[in-house]
């Protein structure tokens, strides 16, 4: 027997699984019962799933691609297989999930059909496609072609053969990422999902980009909304890659949401070009070959964009189609006789112009017949409009030929065509009962249609296709680019006056107003009055789409005027979108109030905002925390708006004006009469990403500061601000002090003292400022020294020369140029200023043992990092792990919070110097409540 | 036992056997460097706990004793 002591390692993460066997005995399982074996195979099946996990969160590269054929050597393997930090593993689950990325490998596997046996494969032999694949430099290859064509089919195909030429090289040497553009998803169709989508691609497999990822983001928690940030990650991961060929295959581009006039897609196509085109400089050489293959339709604006790419026609070969027509005719149901299957497959067999869905159309057409006959086949296909847009016609025709005022089908078409998801059938039938008066849900009785699989296929089956999960599709995209280029759904009664996708929209505010989703005076901030809500928002599935969608179906700037009873009775407090509006919202909200004004805005729903601000401001409907938040962070048009149609106090304003991080510009006309305050300066000072440009805009526009004001930009701001605000405010002596504790000290000074054109007196203040920084303080002194019509109170005096911050040159210099005398009056008040600061005349002070820019230095490299802080940041004995446990990270947030203390240096020199680690809990109260510690501070000062 | 067998004679095999005796230089080496490799991962060690039936020297006398069930007694003569 061997000893239990050999036949363990004796590591951390080693699981002990004891075998009731001898050693010769302990894999010879004779029956697949035998709890030994059951044993062993439990574990492994735990530890591959544990595995896929991992997989799917994006840590490690699938357990296929470790083929044995593969050999690495055992170092690589090691760290492949390093089980990575922990926090970094959370960190890493945490991005994934805020990053959302479309289920794209769903979408491929169940959503586009895998092409015919036997067809497409001439695509691989092509002397462009094969140029593409085996090029060594970076390569482009646009496949366009009309609708119908294949080209989804081909992309996926496509795909299928990179992955087999992936499994043939080395593991980690080839990526391979894609996505499929697709109208029918709302999380299919922008430029913002395929970038989460790709990005999601590069990070799974790598450890080693996850982490540089941390290095990059601000924070991983938070959503990255803009298309320019996802963007920029992208490319970094891309140039960053350790792979030697990333394949990157996007089908169906010209279904992206054109967005600003089409300049959202423009803009991707430019990058993704660029892309390759940047990558060929010297220094990003180490960086993988980039192939990029996209598949659309040959689409103008495309053309444009792509100009000089090589391109390839994708017309339908003959041979496929024909593959394609065996294969739908081999599928025909069993009442079709042999002689009716021959004679569909010699008539579609003889369209060999056709394509693809032309083909699918006419087969479902003949699927429906009853009782078919070899005449009745021909008379169909010999019949039908040999184009596309000619057969949609004529079945659209049809479908609404026969349909009653209640216009069901049309109303379903219009569903399936501008919901922001397939809708199941269930949810359809809801959708379409709603009337202009439902008021509730008994009043959707006599409306439901009661839909059910076999009505849409009997009626609507040619055009309409269900999944198995009940989901209703179009066919094909031509199909829904017909019915909005023909306009087809505007000459129903149900659209007359709006247009269809109007329609959608009140439908949806319809059934959320609802009588049976009301709840009279329920407080909003509570989830847990949700309760009731949630229930139903779990079991009303459209109820659900309705309040997540219902603002996403308006969207030119006018549409909201259509119904304004509505839109009130979606903002009263009492409203069900409205006490779920926070989660109601496509992004998760980072505000800290909720409510329709913040949704509107978070959400750059302006027209929403307007229609509030216009119509519906009472205190009742929008709280004050909601407004502030508003004022904030809406732009610059909307805080116009609600200054003037809102009668908001002005103080109020312009608060907001200089504590908006967005909007930079110039203050609302009107608001000039104000008089600006200390606090409304301290506004701006905290607000370091526009707080500046808007306080010198204010300042130019003329506005009155009240003395404490001006002072406070003096003190605090830059020389150009301070010019700013000289030209307009009177000079007072007040300003001098200010101006010493400015950073920028003796410029600031030398610049106020010579245009101050009076007598000016340095008071206790201003040598007290003078000392505290470390720098400029004896500059300060010297701008005293050659400036005219300067006096020293003897109190001032007193402290200068009772201070040990000052050389004794400097004094001596001073009292030589003042033609100033020290007599045993000034020698005694000195004496005694130096006993009462508890510094004896020879020694140094305790203050500068340790100088504030070291307290400084050593706080950033204790700071802990933000996001953590901000997670649990309970305890000293937690704060005190996590900045053992933390680098600085994020300095972005720490340098405006060192700014903002630098102007209290020398208080908090004092009081942190016994420990630095003070500074920590100061930043913690200040990421906690930006605006009391400044205050709380200035206490010290 | 080995020694037995290989009759005094050096063969490969021997030095293999050798290598593979309990406790011997190679295996303790040969374990370091697999925990060097497995120190950063999950393992998953599945042992036995029974007593592996093993070849055994006897002496050999005159009256031979009775084998049990499963037993072998080979004669190694000189």
């Amino acid at each position: 027997m061997v000893e239990s002591f050999s036949s363990l390692l004796y590591i951390r993460n080693e699981h002990r699984v004891p075998i009731h066997r001898n050693h010769s005995d302990l894999v010879k399982f004779a029956l697949r019962g035998d709890s030994d074996y059951l044993k062993v195979v439990r574990r492994l099946k735990e530890w591959l799933e544990e595995l896929t996990i991992m997989e799917n969160d994006g840590m490690y590269i699938s357990i296929q691609s470790m083929s044995l054929s593969h050999y690495i050597p055992g170092d690589q393997l090691c760290s492949f297989w390093k089980t990575p930090d922990l926090n970094n593993l959370e960190s890493i689950r945490c991005f994934l999930k805020a990053l959302d990325a479309p289920k794209y490998e769903h979408f491929r596997k169940e959503n586009v059909k895998d092409p015919v046996s036997g067809t497409l494969e001439w695509f691989r032999e092509e002397p462009l496609y094969l140029q593409w694949v085996n090029a060594s430099t970076d390569s482009f290859l646009w496949i366009r072609g009309a609708p119908g064509q294949g080209k989804t089919v081909l992309s996926k195909s496509v795909l299928s053969h990179l992955d087999n030429l992936a499994t043939n090289t080395a593991p980690g040497t080839v990526k391979i990422i894609y996505f499929f553009f697709c109208k029918d998803f709302e999380n299919f169709c922008s430029v913002n999902s395929i970038l989460r989508a790709l990005i999601e691609q590069l990070l799974k497999g790598s450890v080693r980009l996850c982490q540089f990822l941390f290095d990059f983001i601000d924070d991983a928690t938070k959503i990255i909304k803009s298309d320019d940030m996802l963007w920029e990650i992208f490319e970094d991961l891309i140039g960053r890659s350790h792979c030697n060929t990333i394949y990157c295959v996007i089908d169906g581009i010209d279904e992206c949401e054109k967005g600003n006039g089409g300049s959202t897609m423009s803009i991707l196509l430019q990058r993704l070009r660029g892309l390759s085109d940047s990558k060929s400089d010297v220094e990003n050489r180490s960086s993988p070959i980039l192939k990029i293959l996209l598949a659309s339709r040959h689409d103008p604006s495309i053309s444009d964009a792509l100009s000089g790419v090589p391109y390839f026609d994708l017309r339908v070969r003959v041979a496929d189609l024909e593959k394609f027509v065996e294969m739908v005719v081999s599928q025909l149901p069993r009442r079709f006789s042999e002689d009716c299957r021959r004679t569909v497959l010699e008539l579609l067999r003889g369209k060999a112009e056709r394509t693809f869905v032309w083909v699918s159309l006419i087969v479902k057409d003949i699927r429906r017949i009853i009782m078919p006959t070899v005449a009745g086949l021909k008379n169909i296909i010999t019949k039908s409009p040999p184009d596309l847009d000619g057969l949609y016609r004529d079945i659209f025709d049809k479908i609404f030929e026969f349909s009653d005022e209640e216009e069901i089908p049309q109303k379903l078409i219009a569903w399936v065509v501008y919901a922001r998801r397939p809708l199941t059938i269930t949810e359809l039938d809801t959708a379409i009962a709603i009337q202009l008066d439902s008021r509730d849900l008994d009043s959707l009785k006599n409306h439901r249609p009661h839909l059910h699989p076999e009505f849409l296929v009997s009626t609507l089956g040619i055009i309409l296709e269900m999944t198995d999960n009940n989901l209703v599709h179009l066919i094909h995209q031509s199909a829904r680019d017909f019915i909005l280029d023909q306009n087809i759904l505007c000459r129903c009664s149900f659209t007359a006056k709006l247009r269809p996708e109007l329609y959608i929209a009140q439908s949806c505010m319809i059934y959320v107003t609802f009588r049976d989703f009301q709840e009279e005076n329920i407080n909003i901030r509570t989830s847990a009055t949700l309760g009731p809500l949630a229930k139903l928002l779990t079991n009303d599935s459209f109820l659900h789409y309705a309040i997540h969608n219902w603002h996403s179906h308006i969207q030119e700037e006018n549409d909201f005027q259509r119904f304004p009873g509505l839109l009130r009775r979606m903002i009263a407090p009492s409203s069900a979108w409205r006490r779920v509006s926070a989660l109601a919202s496509p992004v998760p909200l980072t505000s800290p109030v909720s409510g329709p004004l913040t949704f509107a805005i978070d959400t750059n729903r302006e027209w929403l905002a307007i229609f509030i601000l216009n119509d519906e401001i009472e205190t009742s409907f929008v709280s004050a925390e909601e407004l502030e938040y508003a004022a904030t962070h809406c732009s610059l048009a909307l805080l116009e708006l609600a200054f003037k149609k809102c009668g908001l106090n002005e103080e109020f304003v312009i608060r907001g004006f200089l504590a908006n991080r967005n909007a930079r510009g110039n203050p609302i006309e009107g608001l000039s009469r104000a008089t600006i305050t200390k606090a409304l300066v301290h506004v701006a000072l905290q607000n370091w990403v526009t707080g500046d440009v808007n306080l010198k805009n204010l300042i130019k526009s003329g506005a009155e500061f009240t003395e404490e004001a001006a002072n406070w930009i003096i003190q605090n701001c830059d020389a150009d601000a301070i010019a700013l605000l000289m030209a307009r405010q009177p000079f007072t002596s007040s300003m001098i002090p200010a101006a010493a504790r400015n950073k920028a000290g003796a410029a600031i000074m030398r610049s106020l003292v010579s245009g101050a054109r009076s007598r000016i007196d340095v008071g206790v203040d201003t040598i007290l400022a003078a000392a505290a920084s470390q720098h400029t303080g004896t500059q300060i002194i010297g701008v005293f020294l050659t400036e005219p019509g300067i006096t020293f109170t003897t109190e001032a005096l007193v402290e200068f020369l009772s201070s040990d911050q000052f050389e004794h040159d400097v004094k001596s210099q001073l009292l030589k140029t003042m033609r100033i005398t020290v007599d045993d009056d000034m020698e005694s008040k000195i004496a005694e200023r130096k006993r009462r600061r508890g510094i004896g005349t020879s020694g140094r002070g305790l203050r500068s043992k340790i100088t504030m820019e070291q307290t400084l230095s050593q706080f950033l490299r204790l700071a802990p990092q933000e996001t953590a802080i901000l997670d649990h940041p309970k305890t000293s004995d937690d704060l005190m792990n996590l900045i053992e446990n933390s680098e600085p990270k994020h300095m972005l947030r720490v340098i405006p919070f060192i700014d903002s203390l630098s102007q209290y240096a020398r208080a908090i020199e004092v009081f942190t110097q016994p420990k630095p680690e003070i500074l920590s809990f100061l930043w913690v109260s200040f990421m906690h409540n930006e605006k009391s510690l400044p205050h709380r501070l200035m206490g010290f000062n | 036992m080995v020694l037995d067998l290989a009759r005094g004679a050096e063969t490969p095999r021997l030095d293999l056997l050798r290598q593979l005796q309990q406790n011997s230089e190679f295996l303790q080496k040969h374990r370091q460097d697999i925990i060097d490799i497995l120190e950063n991962m999950k393992v998953c060690s599945f042992y036995e706990t029974e007593k592996t039936p093993c070849v055994t020297r006897v002496r050999f006398s005159s009256r031979p004793r009775h084998l049990q069930l499963g037993e072998v007694l080979i004669y190694l003569s000189d």
